[in-house]
């Protein structure tokens, strides 16, 4: 599985696409098959008679109808799922497939805050956003880590961590050597506890911080969250999944994680013929007692 | 925090062009903020400026009108945003040929195409709504360009230009081809929609 190619999904952009039949037709025309995904609303499987790409280079890809996105990255906004007329900051947003989502099941109401810091990176959000017909939304630039305090702390929070991006493997095979680079894993995995720490500053209490990454290392999934555990005001939420999954790991390399890390989600590229994704949610509590920490499925 | 009550200044420039040259109903238009950065009038459901909030504030909503030698003129993001409301002033191109001499040239006179030129004539000169609508295609509004006797200019961003030559191109010679018949793909056959449930898989 992890040598054949991954397939390619599209969610359809509700907030431009005024009729999806008409999309479906027309994509139908140039010989574009789509399949809907069950407990994913609005994402679809693209079969197609031309090379895989070539669905980027339609029209109503250009114009902002539909976005190209991986199932496993759909699940995590999916899962956040904010609300219309709520505040969300995405900390770690280019290029912007999760925060377009996110607005899209917003409906464009309430107040998005992206941010990013690489440059080259903030111009493919910024595209994406005006492609996309995104207008509630403020881009910044800040280090995730030193993200200022915002004048009303956030509903929600969504880290997407930068990560050694294990699970992309089908998509890119150069992402084959990082695999087994443990410095690497080690270094990026003191960044993602620092990220998942500042958003859990920022929100405000009682708020939904969903944790992701597109690698399968427990070093930087459920050791991050563990960590998180230990010394911030977060506990674990269940995360009810109806498409196929595995948990969060409770025990790697001779330790033993909480047990409630099972409320994770595991994303393997068998399961959903996709890549990979780990997959967290938290809300914000009062303090950090451990007592406290989860909820009971 | 300054929270913006509506600007009345850039929501009459807005109005002047999305309604009265598009046709974008006032009510709607009205629902939103506009800020003024440089030379854009930016758009947002937000009505507090938050440039002035954050040091490193990057953009906020989407970029409706630039000024242009101190002309306003709307962008491909706003007609594209306000597409399903533009009642006026959408030239409809349905020929890929004729689309791509004006996208490579950047002007073609209207005569160079009967349709062209029956109407661009009966308007106004001015700023219109270029839409892309060959053949089983639903209509697309890919950005603006200008009718200023006797020319049409396309004012297609140039840094998305390219891209959209490119596809356009690419349909022009697919369609040379017959298309693929949906038909002959397997589950697919009454209706190009199927649901599906992946098969349950066990953890590796």
């Amino acid at each position: 599985m992890i040598q054949t190619p991954e397939p390619v999904y599209i969610r359809v952009n509700t907030l431009k696409c005024p009729d999806r039949q008409e999309l479906f037709a027309y994509l139908n025309t140039w010989g574009f098959t789509l399949q809907p995904i069950d407990g994913l609303p609005d994402h679809y499987r693209v079969h197609h008679t031309h090379e895989p790409n070539t669905i980027a280079r339609t029209i109503p890809h250009w114009t902002g109808w539909f976005y190209i996105q991986d199932i496993a990255s759909g699940l995590v906004s999916q899962i956040l799922n904010p609300k219309p007329g709520t505040t969300l900051l995405d900390l770690c947003a280019a290029p912007g497939g999760k925060t377009t989502h996110c607005a899209q099941l917003m409906h464009n109401q309430g107040t998005i805050f992206a941010n990013d810091i690489g440059t080259r990176r903030l111009r493919a959000l910024q595209t994406n956003l005006l492609r996309m017909g995104v207008t509630c939304c403020v881009v910044t630039r800040y280090d995730g880590l030193r993200y200022p305090d915002l004048p009303t702390p956030p509903d929600y929070v969504l880290v997407d961590a930068p990560c050694s991006g294990e699970g992309r493997i089908r998509q890119d095979p150069k992402h084959k050597k990082r695999e087994a680079d443990l410095h690497f894993i080690h270094q990026i995995s003191g960044k993602q506890k620092g990220l998942l720490r500042r958003a859990i500053t920022l929100a405000k209490k009682g708020a939904r911080i969903v944790y992701s990454t597109c690698t399968f290392a427990p070093e930087e999934n459920e050791f991050v969250i563990a960590y998180v555990l230990e010394r911030m005001p977060v506990r674990l939420i269940p995360i009810h999944l109806n498409l196929p999954h595995s948990r969060g790991i409770t025990r790697w390399e001779n330790k033993t994680l909480p047990p409630e890390m099972e409320y994770c989600v595991r994303i393997y590229p068998h399961q959903l013929d996709s890549g990979g994704m780990f997959i967290a949610l938290l809300e914000k509590t009062d303090h950090n007692n451990s007592h406290h920490r989860t909820q009971t499925p | 925090m300054t929270i913006h009550s509506q600007n009345p200044e850039l929501l009459a420039i807005v109005q002047a062009i999305y309604h009265e040259r598009f046709g974008v109903p006032l009510h709607l238009l009205n629902q939103y903020y506009y800020f003024q950065r440089k030379d854009m009038i930016w758009m947002s459901t937000l009505p507090a400026d938050y440039r002035q909030y954050f040091r490193g504030f990057q953009m906020q909503g989407i970029r409706i009108i630039r000024y242009s030698r101190h002309i306003q003129k709307p962008t491909t993001a706003g007609l594209q945003f306000w597409a399903p409301y533009l009642r006026q002033h959408v030239l409809t191109i349905d020929d890929p040929h004729l689309m791509i001499q004006l996208l490579q040239r950047g002007k073609l006179p209207a005569d160079i195409d009967a349709h062209l030129h029956n109407t661009l004539t009966a308007w106004t000169p001015g700023y219109v709504a270029l839409a892309w609508h060959p053949a089983q295609s639903p209509l697309l509004i890919l950005g603006c360009a200008q009718w200023k006797p006797p020319h049409l200019t396309h004012h297609i961003p140039r840094r998305r230009l390219p891209e959209l030559l490119h596809t356009i191109e690419l349909q022009e010679t697919t369609s040379a081809e017959p298309p693929a018949n949906p038909t002959t793909h397997d589950q697919h056959q009454s209706n190009n929609i199927t649901p599906t449930t992946p098969p349950c898989c066990p953890a590796p």
